[in-house]
């Protein structure tokens, strides 16, 4: 018995349907794409559901729907399966300290006027505006960052201290419209007390005050605590 | 049915094959293909047992390539939509009589029509390749697909909110649609100039893809016969836009972009750089400017090149040409596209700065 090439290509329509729907409706849909672009994920499952059932409904005549499918074919249409095995294989993975070593760094990024885009409606300090008012210091006063105020971070360690009280880098990943676009960003967090040493990826809440030292600001770590990976890990450029 | 009354008459210069007889395909019994779904199945579990998504590596590697792939799948859904409809609904008298006009109209004319049709570079690729099976020039046809990522309203649009609107993003947008216009028509002139046969020949066990233009309207009607084309296409282009999206997160993942900061003040390179950097990302030409725009550290020339060279080429359009076009195509717009938008970007940055 040969499967046809009508009923391989249901099963990839279905599967991919499937998949995009469930996207949509859960909301993982951010963890690939921003905020700016996740129409589109509306948009493709509710079209291939629409082919989908068509497809189904109307092409019991055609000749695909007879003809045995060939070695190339079914190859070709089960490649089409790979990253939704990925995206499941994956479920609840993000990117992490690897990719933020491989993605292109702060350097040559105006921050500052994407945390002044950021910033209207912010009820506080995020990475973006404390890195960005390190880079620019003229623009502190309109991001609203300064030394000594309190800030509630959540992020996940980018780069790991050496100790319990060695300082390490709390970051985030910023998308503009997908994950290929990331840019970490990240800031220094010394701990006040003997809770740091925590291992890359690790997701932390952090409290504290911002410190100005040289041109950076850091965060005087008051509270760490670990916490489970948001179920959106990114932020978004908007 | 009026499209089947007028039978479409060759053109000299665009000789490309409706349909290709080779043998017959090998087929495949339906235990093998119900083994290699299971094979997969339970690799996803093992994967899982193995805590396989706890190393970096794979974690970055299928996170983006699954990203691109959810992103750009749906403007390929309705690149086919359009590519179908082209297919069923255009009469074929229609595509003679302009299929009739000399290539110095139809390639203007067609690279024109970019402003016209929203749809970014996955969804222009079925199209184009569908207008040269339906007889318009081959170099028309390129003209299109190549000017619609760049030219089309949303595009526009988009980018002029990203440069933050004004003068500046007057500026970008006038660079960008004017650059885009003649790469388009540079590269359209240059690689189908001689009328050549631009299409590669499609396996029968493909289906209905890559032009083949055979007439699914006899048995199922109109309906069924663009759901034929649609599903042909969409499936044909997809898989692979998932050999570009792997080549692309495997890019990503393993080739550090800092590289590029270094070059970021020389300013032919600095061009080049983020040329190769949009070939790496292989982004959206709808998105593309809002990324674009945060690397202030290049010139606006090189941002004008990032944004002209990434809808024309990118590593999941290079595999989608691989498939839909014969050998050296790739090439041959390697050659026209990079002076070019090299040309025009730093006269653009001579001309603004």
């Amino acid at each position: 018995v040969s499967l046809s090439v009508r009923n391989l290509r249901l099963i990839v329509l279905l599967l991919w349907a499937g998949f995009l729907t469930w996207l949509w409706i859960s909301g993982d849909v951010l963890r690939y794409l921003g905020p700016r672009t996740s129409w589109v994920v509306t948009f493709g499952a509710l079209t291939l559901v629409i082919v989908t059932i068509a497809y189904l409904r109307s092409s019991t005549g055609a000749a695909d729907a007879r003809r045995p499918i060939s070695g190339r074919e079914s190859a070709g249409l089960l490649a089409m399966l790979t990253p939704i095995l990925l995206a499941l294989m994956l479920s609840g993975s993000s990117l992490g300290a690897l990719a933020a070593s491989k993605k292109l760094s702060t350097r040559g990024v105006d921050l500052a006027s994407l945390a002044e885009s950021l910033s209207s409606g912010a009820s506080q300090a995020d990475f973006l505006q404390i890195k960005a008012a390190a880079d620019d210091p003229s623009s502190s006063g309109s991001l609203g960052i300064s030394a000594g105020e309190q800030v509630d971070l959540t992020g996940f360690v980018m780069n790991a201290g050496t100790g319990p009280r060695a300082p390490f880098t709390l970051g985030r990943f910023y998308i503009t419209c997908c994950v290929a676009d990331a840019i970490p960003i990240g800031v220094t967090v010394e701990p006040t007390i003997a809770e740091g040493g925590f291992a890359k990826n690790t997701w932390l809440q952090v409290d504290g005050v911002l410190d100005k030292k040289g041109s950076s600001y850091v965060v005087d770590a008051e509270r760490i605590e670990k916490i489970p990976q948001p179920d959106n890990p990114y932020l978004a450029f908007r | 049915m009026e499209s089947q009354a007028v039978q479409f008459a060759p053109l000299e210069a665009s000789p490309q094959p409706a349909s290709v007889s080779s043998p017959p395909p090998r087929t495949v019994p339906i235990w093998q293909v119900s083994l290699a779904f299971w094979v997969l199945f339970l690799a996803v579990l093992a994967a899982h047992g193995l805590k396989l998504g706890n190393v970096a590596q794979v974690t970055t590697f299928g996170v983006i390539f699954a990203s691109i792939v959810i992103e750009a799948l749906p403007f390929i859904l309705l690149g086919a939509v359009v590519s179908a409809a082209v297919a069923v609904f255009v009469p074929d008298r229609f595509f003679a009589r302009i299929g009739r006009l000399p290539r110095r109209l139809q390639l203007p004319g067609a690279t024109l029509a970019g402003f016209t049709f929203p749809v970014c570079e996955c969804g222009s690729v079925p199209i184009g390749r569908r207008l040269i099976s339906r007889g318009l020039h081959p170099s028309a046809g390129l003209g299109f697909m190549f000017s619609a990522p760049v030219l089309n309203p949303i595009v526009l649009i988009s980018t002029w909110v990203a440069f933050g609107g004004g003068t500046r993003g007057a500026e970008m947008v006038a660079g960008r649609a004017t650059l885009g216009f003649i790469v388009a028509m540079a590269a359209g002139f240059v690689i189908a100039g001689r009328g050549a046969e631009l299409l590669r020949q499609v396996p029968s066990g493909d289906g209905c893809a890559a032009g083949d233009d055979h007439d699914h309207g006899e048995v199922l009607g109109r309906g069924g016969a663009f759901l034929e084309h649609l599903i042909g296409d969409a499936l044909f282009m997809s898989r692979f836009l998932v050999l570009g999206a792997a080549a692309s997160a495997l890019m990503q993942t393993f080739v550090p972009q800092n590289i590029l900061s270094g070059v970021a003040g020389a300013a032919v390179i600095g061009v080049l750089a983020l040329m190769a950097f949009a070939f790496m990302l292989a982004l959206c030409s709808e998105a593309d400017a809002f990324v674009v725009t945060s690397f202030t550290a290049f010139p606006l020339s090189a941002q004008l090149g990032f944004l002209v060279f990434g809808p024309i080429l990118d590593a999941k359009l290079a595999a989608i040409y691989g498939a839909t076009f014969r050998p050296p195509f790739i090439r041959r717009l390697l050659l026209v596209a990079v002076p070019v938008i090299l040309c025009g970007s730093l006269l653009f940055g001579a001309v603004v700065s």
